[in-house]
């Protein structure tokens, strides 16, 4: 199974998706399946902006 | 038992003896005094004495333990350590030194600052861009400060997704610049790189932020590979660390505010796109309906001009057809000659018959042919 995508990741393709449908040759079949894609991105994105909680790690002087 | 005043001693001993004596009792000596003599020497050792109304103390180190450049007159803080010399004397030798006093303090960082001007480490060209989401921060500060907790609590507010990497270290003394340029040199070694350092302290007197003017603080800044934002103090304080690093900041809370993107913001700009998605899959589907819905009224306008066609080529045909038809030819005066339901084409064939039937257009007539 493939690794989740990091959250710049996500914001990528999202980006890139948006971009996509104001290219002049928009294919219909593959606009269905990227506004598909686009909605769950969308969902993933606010989840993890939702659930994120800040990791503080305190990295020790070396001796 | 002998007194050490009734053994005699070689002279190493007795500089030896000594040695051990101060390293015991005095192994090192904090000395503020006036700067006078300053010499370098083979760009590595610096001599000088320090001063006051009364007395002077030669002092002797290396280069590296130097904050910036110095010059006479300077007020200055020296640690050292006194030793007596086998063949110059006494001297104490230099572990740190550091301008003290406002005016002292002034005067060092501005010649630092030309001096890094001129090579060029505050230069617009080395600056650059700060990640628009970093998810990996180095902060470099002391975590028992009110910048570290500051910083935190804006983060945490601003935007969570992140992991941030404390390196704690001394902001003020001696020793800052030390553990500063230490912890800026474990970052830039790491084997997973930081998206960004931040170096931050809140505010405090010129003395208390020289660290950050520190040439060696200033210089491991600039040249850190992992891009820096540097906040240093309130507003009005700009150390020249906050010169040297990519980003600067005014204080620790508008590190996090210069550096991290507001999550309420964000999620807003999210619905954005989000309608903007949804109008693209419509203006793609209407698009799409549009072109069905000409290709449809094309092939309806071509099916139209098919039926006219053949409509006007049948009428055509019609016309001709109707022109040649018999009794039409009859009507116009035209009389055909039958002899038993066959066709007379010819005088000379009527003239072997003795009787024929003529075709009127409005009926039949037999005739004797005499």
């Amino acid at each position: 199974m493939s690794q989740p995508k990091n959250f710049v990741d996500l914001q990528e393709e999202l980006d890139d998706l948006i971009l996509w449908f104001e290219s002049d040759d928009v294919d219909i079949d593959q606009a269905v399946d990227k506004f598909k894609r686009g909605q769950e991105l969308i969902r993933e994105i606010e989840l993890r902006l939702k659930n994120a909680e800040l990791e503080v790690i305190k990295i020790k002087k070396s001796s | 038992m002998q007194g050490i005043e009734q053994i005699q001693l070689s002279v190493s001993d007795a500089v030896g003896l000594l040695n051990q004596t101060l390293e015991t009792i005095y192994p090192q000596l904090t000395v503020v005094g006036e700067l006078v003599n300053f010499k370098i020497s083979k760009d590595k050792w610096v001599y000088f004495d320090i001063r006051d109304e009364y007395s002077k103390l030669h002092c002797f180190g290396t280069i590296y333990v130097l904050p910036g450049p110095l010059e006479d007159g300077m007020l200055v803080e020296v640690v050292v350590a006194p030793r007596l010399h086998p063949q110059f004397g006494f001297t104490a030798n230099l572990s740190s030194i550091r301008p003290v006093g406002e005016g002292s303090l002034v005067k060092a960082a501005n010649l630092l600052q030309k001096k890094l001007e001129t090579e060029g480490l505050f230069a617009a060209e080395r600056k650059r861009n700060l990640p628009q989401l970093p998810q990996k921060i180095a902060l470099v500060t002391s975590d028992e400060s009110a910048a570290y907790s500051d910083f935190i609590k804006i983060a945490n507010v601003r935007w969570p997704m992140l992991k941030i990497n404390v390196y704690s270290v001394l902001v003020q003394g001696v020793s800052a610049p030390e553990e500063i340029v230490e912890a800026l040199s474990k970052i830039n070694q790491s084997d997973e790189l930081d998206d960004v350092v931040v170096l931050t302290r809140g505010g405090g007197n010129a003395d208390d932020l020289s660290a950050f003017s520190d040439e060696r603080v200033v210089r491991a800044v600039a040249s850190s590979r992992v891009p820096t934002l540097v906040a240093i103090g309130h507003e009005r304080d700009i150390s020249l660390s906050e010169l040297a690093a990519d980003s600067r900041a005014s204080t620790p809370s508008n590190a996090a505010e210069v550096l991290l993107p507001d999550r309420q913001d964000y999620l807003a700009s999210l619905q954005v796109k989000s309608t903007s998605l949804v109008q693209a899959i419509v203006s793609v589907l209407g698009a799409k309906n549009n072109w069905l819905n000409s290709r449809s009224d094309n092939i309806v306008t071509c099916i139209d001009r098919l039926l006219l066609n053949t409509k006007n080529r049948a009428n055509a045909y019609s016309q001709a057809l109707s022109l040649l038809d018999p009794s039409k030819i009859l009507k116009r005066g035209y009389v055909l000659a039958k002899n038993n339901g066959n066709y007379v084409k010819s005088a000379r064939q009527a003239k072997a018959l003795r009787k024929i039937e003529l075709e009127f257009y409005d009926g039949d007539l037999s005739v004797t042919i005499e």
